[in-house]
């Protein structure tokens, strides 16, 4: 069992509320599918934050609610059933749902149960926007509602230095994937921005094709090598890694190994900043003038879906039809396949120690030097979430 | 004969029991199976505050009243001496699931934690044999270790570790508790308990919160904190003012920087009543470390600590507007030995 200090306990309760985070955050925006993922009339799960979601686009938009019969638990999407245009049945007993507001609105064989009318499924807030679907996760009726752009990474001024793209940009173009990794989302999050793991990513495609020098670790010597947002109270709350500050000792060489990166370019304005819910944003990757943002979506304790997009403004059809082909043959394959499986095997070979079902490493691990950011957004998580999310704060399907 | 009464609790939900003639509200309610707040049934304790909020209404005779010249002005009345003279109707300033849930036990226990805090504020962990499943901000009452003498102490700690409650005594050298601690506390000590008591607990009201505390008052509200902090719906702007008499007495200030650390909206006042002159920060009661602008009319208001400092803190809210069904109160009172 953890052999611990009360110096080591006393740093980890400041970000305790991080470390009971083991479903995520709630009353937050995180993206559920992408729009060309759901046409109208399909109906979709998916699961949030420990919640099961169903998503179904009608003409009039796309619905959520609560993908569970409050009636004896199933899960509707797995055999979607519609008699009208407004509702969703249970494919099991029949409980009819209003799709908007989530009402039982009649029980198919039993019209006259008292229960008609007085009980609902909660509903869940969505927004579209640069292709993806938004569904805001929390508590019933959170009010009031907060804006997405809060929930994304921070929007840099135009004229800001390599300011690259965002996704409430005009023009923006976004191409992605996601997939479901073997972790907790935690683990996730600390992997993607984490300044210490440079050497993982050495023999990169992405990074040899390119010539660039990457350097073999990245480390913070003063508190301005990371700057902070949103601690005012006013939009998105994140930490960013300021990588050109002049205030991170980046190490070309290892003397013990005689090790030095294999190229000799740089990309300009390379910058990493991760945000809440647990959003980042490579901004200049994977080449100047791209966005790279990553989503670590809680499913459940074990595992979280990770979104990976790439961003670019394309003003012309010849621009778009560019930007989709170098997605298509060279930043699919060797940015979010090469590059970031390398970073979901690293997530997912840290799951057994930080496991919620029994391991230590939170109890256990050595953080040093490397790894202030990771702190910090501890921290950050910790004193601005909106709501924790556990098991325990799991509702009950069933609302009056 | 006797008379209707109608509960209103904080929750919206409503009882209604019979009173017989000649029985008072407290003993109608505890026979129809509301486990209405209580403790000493005699006038004196406190826990079984309520407003009467319309119908006639006398009290037991011959007895003293722990109420506040400003709580009878605010019609509120002590349920245990409360004897209905027409059908009443009388509000609960806590949820009916309060009221519904268990009543209180007693049962064995074990000291399992001791820790001076302060110069004068200890922190006395115990290991009950049963789970009293307490509500952030109420009490329990122990007796003192190898005496007949019972106290009562609010519980500080966590909800969610009912198998270790935290107690935050404030030790007076010459009284039970406190020879106890000074002179011959052990790991191990067997005491009985019981418990849970009393309706100092967090209300359903949406607004911004004031939380004062005078001394060990804070015991109850570092709970009371971490259950706003977590429970569905926005965090409120939330204030706490705490203030001890002297710098040596303040304790607990690390708890509240990690509360600071896990709440963005909580902001956090300390100061001392009587400091020496090293003393660099506010000085002043809890209620002295408040400016007007930090209430404000939505506000709700717990305060913990002496009868005089809820007096001040009743009186300060009505003149600036807030009603007294926006303040809830729990009066700390030395034990009759220490007094």
């Amino acid at each position: 069992m953890a052999t611990s200090n009360a110096r080591h306990d006393a740093a980890r309760r400041q970000y305790e509320p991080y470390l009971k985070a083991s479903w995520g955050m709630k009353n937050y925006w995180y993206p559920a599918l992408f729009i060309h993922e759901l046409a109208v009339g399909d109906t979709k799960g998916v699961t949030i934050a420990g919640v099961p979601i169903l998503l179904r686009r009608t003409a009039a938009g796309v619905f959520a609610l609560r993908d569970q019969c409050l009636h004896r638990g199933v899960t509707m999407s797995v055999r979607p059933k519609c008699f009208s245009e407004d509702t969703i049945s249970c494919w099991y007993h029949g409980f009819t749902y209003d799709l908007a507001s989530g009402a039982l609105k009649t029980i198919i064989g039993a019209p006259n149960d008292p229960l008609v009318g007085n009980a609902r499924l909660q509903t869940y807030p969505i927004c579209e926007l640069a292709g993806i679907i938004f569904v805001f996760v929390g508590d019933d009726n959170y009010a009031p509602l907060p804006d997405l752009a809060d929930d994304l990474p921070v929007r840099l001024p135009d004229d800001y230095e390599f300011r690259s793209p965002h996704p409430m940009d005009e023009n923006v173009v976004v191409l992605g994937i996601h997939r479901t990794g073997n972790s907790n989302w935690r683990l996730a999050v600390e992997n993607g921005f984490d300044p210490g793991h440079q050497i993982m990513h050495r023999d990169a495609q992405v990074i040899l094709s390119q010539n660039l020098a990457f350097p073999l670790g990245l480390n913070p010597t003063s508190p301005e090598a990371i700057t902070v947002y949103g601690e005012d109270g006013a939009g998105p709350v994140g930490i960013m890694n300021e990588w050109h500050s002049g205030h991170y000792d980046l190490v070309m060489h290892n003397e013990e190994l005689d090790l030095h990166p294999f190229g000799t370019g740089s990309v300009l304005g390379l910058r990493t900043s991760m945000y809440l819910p647990g959003v980042l944003m490579v901004e200049n990757w994977p080449r100047r003038g791209l966005t790279q943002l990553e989503w670590y979506v809680p499913v459940d304790g074990n595992r979280h879906e990770y979104w990976e997009v790439i961003l670019g403004v394309c003003n012309t059809e010849a621009e778009l039809k560019k930007f989709k082909y170098e997605y298509e043959h060279l930043w699919l394959p060797i940015a979010l396949h090469d590059f970031n499986d390398d970073d979901l095997f690293a997530r997912e070979q840290m799951e057994r120690f930080y496991s919620v079902d029994g391991g230590v490493g939170w109890d256990d691990e050595q953080l040093c030097g490397m790894d202030a950011v990771i702190t910090g957004w501890r921290k950050l998580v910790s004193r601005h979430n909106r709501g924790i999310q556990t098991p325990q704060t799991h509702p009950s399907p069933r609302l009056r | 004969m006797g008379f209707r009464a109608a509960l209103h609790f904080d929750d919206g939900m409503q009882r209604e029991i019979d009173v017989p003639q000649g029985q008072t509200l407290l003993d109608a309610a505890l026979a129809a199976g509301l486990n209405l707040a209580h403790q000493c049934r005699s006038g004196s304790c406190a826990s079984c505050i309520c407003t009467l909020v319309s119908g006639e209404a006398g009290n037991v005779p011959g007895r003293a009243s722990a109420l506040l010249r400003s709580e009878i002005d605010a019609g509120m009345r002590l349920a245990c001496s409360l004897l209905p003279q027409a059908d009443v109707a009388v509000r609960f300033a806590y949820g009916s699931r309060l009221a519904e849930g268990e009543a209180a036990i007693r049962c064995d226990a074990v000291v399992s934690g001791l820790r001076q805090l302060s110069s004068d504020v200890w922190e006395l962990s115990i290991q009950p044999e049963k789970r009293l499943d307490a509500v952030p901000g109420q009490y329990l009452r122990i007796q003192v270790p190898g005496t007949g003498s019972w106290r009562s102490y609010s519980i500080s700690s966590e909800p969610d570790s009912p198998e270790r409650l935290s107690l935050v005594v404030k030790i007076h050298p010459q009284g039970s508790m406190g020879r106890y601690l000074l002179e011959r506390a052990g790991l191990g000590d067997a005491c009985c308990v019981e418990g849970p008591f009393g309706a100092f607990t967090l209300g359903s009201w949406q607004g911004p919160h004031v939380f004062i505390a005078g001394g060990t008052g804070l015991g109850p509200i570092l709970p009371m904190i971490d259950q706003l902090r977590e429970r569905p719906g926005r965090t409120p702007d939330t204030i706490l003012a705490f203030a001890c008499s002297r710098e040596e007495g303040l304790f607990h200030l690390d708890e509240l920087s990690l509360r600071q650390d896990w709440m963005a909206r909580l902001d956090v006042r300390v100061g001392v009543s009587r400091p020496s002159p090293a003393w660099h920060g506010p000085v002043g009661n809890p209620l002295a470390l408040l400016e007007d602008a930090a209430f404000k009319p939505d506000s709700i208001v717990y305060v913990c600590g002496a009868p005089g400092l809820i007096e001040a803190t009743r009186e300060r809210c009505s003149s600036l507007g807030i009603p007294p069904e926006r303040i809830r109160a729990e009066q700390y009172l030395p034990a009759p030995d220490t007094a």
